[in-house]
């Protein structure tokens, strides 16, 4: 099978300055492409790019570095020196304060908050959850507003990046695609600003007493998520639990007033079951109820087993660890990704690229 | 029209948020998108309010956030006829967006075997809960069964606390499925002009949940599972009360750290000195006083806040119609061609005729035959509402 991208080849080069939730969403849009046939080259310092160093680490190597570089080959470059003459990039993928080295048609141009913002604004990928409104939405509401697990202000940013590179290339002219990560955050949280935009209350975090909390259950915790016309199959698997079966919680809105409420007496009964019989239950009933799987467990989750969703990877020196594949499957096959770079290979590796 | 997926023509049978989410951007990206509903089943987000306060007249905000730049047709496609007509459709279109149950599509006889027959070059994106297959290809689910089960949950809390969701507001799952799903389907349709090929492509809301958390599934990792608002790079990062009652989110390494007004030894000490510093000024005072210092610092916005920064931190992610009203904008812009808001969202079967004729050549008899037997509906446009 012939890969999508196999006809293009892609540079990913950014400053030294880079913020790092900027170098981790150029990374992301670089492995997509990789995983789609793209020939990727990494333009790494002698030092190596600083991602090779942050964790979670395995047994030292950056587990993060490999999930977001696989596929790719790597060339070191020192910041004031140009690509090899020879080396013909259909696109770049940058951030906003390197240089114009290299020629491509396609330039994508990531940034932590887009190019009206003072140039010297400092920003994470935390404040930037905080600007785009998603902050105040997690947590509980006498306690600080949380973020999300993982780098999700970048990996969004990424995708964001991913598909902006993909609607280019389907042009055959110059194009700059321009990408900030608080641009996709705030239009990741359109239903607040929408909400915002029509007048009366924005919403704010509601912990235990929004509507779908996560709640205990025998062996863990389980989301309790449920839509109106699910009641009465909750009901069911609640025992008809008198305290539940109040005429008056059969309006959505009771309900969601009565949400902690609710919550505590499905505890009483959810606490009795594993989440694997929730998840049988769920699935009898049709009820989308969610219990917490922990990534180790999702490693020997059957559903994920029979579709091949993680593959292992060599992080380096022998060692070795599973990492999710791309999560899109063409005709029913996985495009399984590449071997993690090392920055120590590049002489070859130029003269592969080269060739 | 013009854009990267002009001449592209999508058929959108997605609802609520994820499908037509995805078929949306497509259309700001040049596509031709003709969501279809059915006249005895509309689009749910036609119904739901932002909020209690949204006035009662015309289309709802979801609906027109997630609707325009799209035609709207009213095809029934449980009715041989409605099926025959979709059919017709397909065979001139390029891509199909669906993000039905599974086994939805294949009952109604329109899976990826029929529109592949029916035209090889034909791109099926479905967005799924779980996936085509596998153990759980049947749960039910909404983006916060999807964080539960996807590992997400797992990681977001506070330190010691229970695993989190983004909640039923932000529904982060469906969100981030559109920028990928978009990404995707370009990727297949510039494939397609290459070989001429078509592709079913099977994207597990799932999958991609845990995928944006990849880095976490290597072994052996010793982080505890849920670290509050520590990320493991900045020396510090939370959020702090200030003087006025607002929080300040606030990243600073080791080095910024050691220059603040009131250091300290450990970590925990310099969160205290930081604390009392921020909790005896006002909000834009301090977060003005860290910017300077170069310290990540930015006040903690409700949506209200976030929708007064429009023009001066961001600009496209919100856009406006004709008429002043808001819509939904664009997670990225492009200079050259760039992605453009063109029309409101349509009323149910706002273009049935128009399509049918325009598109699959039916003749006015033909329209008005399906018209009586029920296999699709004709609506009117809203302009013709308001005219009157």
């Amino acid at each position: 099978m012939n890969k999508p991208l196999d006809d293009i080849t892609l540079v990913e080069r950014v400053s030294m300055q880079c913020p790092t939730g900027v170098r981790l969403a150029v990374a992301l849009a670089g492995r997509l492409a990789a995983d789609l046939g793209a020939r990727v080259v990494k333009i790494e310092p002698a030092g190596g790019d600083p991602v090779r160093r942050m964790p979670p680490l395995v047994d030292g190597h950056s587990a993060l570095f490999a999930f977001l570089n696989a596929g790719k080959c790597s060339m070191v470059l020192e910041e004031d020196q140009d690509l090899p003459p020879d080396l013909h990039a259909d696109a770049l993928l940058t951030d906003t304060l390197s240089p114009e080295q290299v020629s491509a048609r396609v330039r994508v141009e990531v940034s932590m908050l887009g190019n009206t913002a003072p140039a010297n604004a400092a920003a994470s990928e935390f404040t930037v959850l905080a600007l785009g409104g998603l902050l105040n939405l997690v947590g509980d509401p006498d306690r600080e507003p949380l973020r999300l697990g993982g780098h999700q202000a970048a990996y969004a940013g990424g995708l964001s990046a991913f598909t902006g590179l993909m609607g280019a290339l389907c042009t055959d002219t110059p194009e700059v695609v321009q990408v900030s990560l608080l641009e996709t955050a705030v239009w990741l949280n359109w239903k607040n600003i929408a909400s915002a935009a029509v007048g009366g209350n924005a919403p704010s975090r509601a912990g235990r007493a929004s509507d779908w909390p996560i709640i205990r259950c025998a062996d863990g915790w389980v989301a309790l998520v449920y839509q109106d016309r699910d009641w009465l199959k909750l009901l069911d698997l609640l025992e008809q639990d008198p305290r539940l079966t109040d005429p008056a919680l059969s309006s959505m809105a009771v309900r969601s007033a009565r949400a902690e409420e609710i919550a505590s007496v499905a505890e009483e009964h959810l606490s009795r079951l594993t989440r694997h019989q929730i998840r049988e239950a769920a699935l009898a009933r049709k009820l989308p109820l969610g219990p917490v799987w922990e990534p180790q467990e999702l490693l020997e989750d059957e559903h994920c087993l029979a579709r091949g969703f993680f593959d292992r990877m060599v992080l380096g020196g022998g060692v070795t660890t599973p990492l999710p594949t791309l999560p899109a499957l063409w005709n029913g096959k996985r495009h399984l990704p590449g071997v993690v770079p090392s920055v120590f290979s590049n002489t070859a590796r130029q003269q592969e690229v080269q060739a | 029209m013009s854009g990267p997926l002009a001449g592209c023509r999508v058929l959108d049978l997605g609802i609520i948020t994820a499908g037509a989410a995805t078929s949306a951007l497509l259309a700001d990206l040049g596509a031709e998108v003709i969501k279809i509903e059915s006249p005895t089943y509309a689009d749910p987000f036609r119904e739901w309010k932002a909020n209690a306060q949204e006035r009662d007249d015309g289309l709802r905000a979801y609906f027109r956030f997630t609707n325009r730049n799209k035609e709207g047709i009213s095809i029934d496609l449980k009715q041989p006829q409605g099926r025959t007509a979709f059919l017709d459709l397909a065979a001139c279109s390029n891509i199909v967006i669906e993000n039905f149950r599974r086994g939805v599509l294949d009952q109604l006889g329109i899976g990826y075997r029929v529109l592949h027959a029916t035209r090889p070059r034909i791109i099926l994106a479905s967005l799924s809960s779980q996936g085509e297959d596998g153990p759980d290809a049947g749960y039910v689910s909404f983006g916060t069964t999807l964080e539960a089960m996807g590992g997400l949950a797992w990681h977001t809390g506070y330190s010691g606390g229970p695993p989190t969701t983004s909640g039923r507001v932000l529904n982060y799952p469906d969100q981030v499925v559109a920028i990928f799903a978009a990404g995707m389907v370009l990727a297949a349709w510039r494939q397609g002009r290459r070989t001429g090929e078509g592709v079913h492509l099977d994207l597990s809301q799932r999958e991609l949940t845990s995928f944006l958390v990849g880095e976490q599934f290597a072994a052996s990792t010793t982080a505890p599972a849920r670290a509050g608002n520590a990320d493991g790079f900045h020396a510090l990062q939370e959020c702090f009360r200030t003087a006025d009652g607002h929080w300040l989110a606030v990243s600073a390494t080791e080095d910024q750290l050691k220059a603040l007004p009131a250091p300290s030894g450990s970590e925990q000490g310099a969160a205290k000195a930081l604390q009392s510093w921020i909790e005896n000024r006002r909000g834009d005072e301090v977060e003005a006083l860290l910017q300077a210092r170069g310290v990540a610092a930015a006040l903690v916005r409700d949506g209200s806040g976030t929708l007064a920064d429009r023009g001066h931190y961001w600009h496209w992610a919100l856009q406006s119609l004709a008429c002043d009203a808001p819509v939904k904008g664009f997670p990225f812009q492009m200079q050259r061609q760039p992605l453009l808001i063109h029309k409101d969202a349509p009323r149910i079967g706002e273009d049935t005729a128009q399509v049918l004729r325009r598109v699959a050549g039916y003749s006015e008899e033909q329209i008005a035959a399906l018209m009586r037997s029920g296999a699709i509906s004709c609506g009117t446009s809203a302009d013709a509402n308001t005219s009157t």
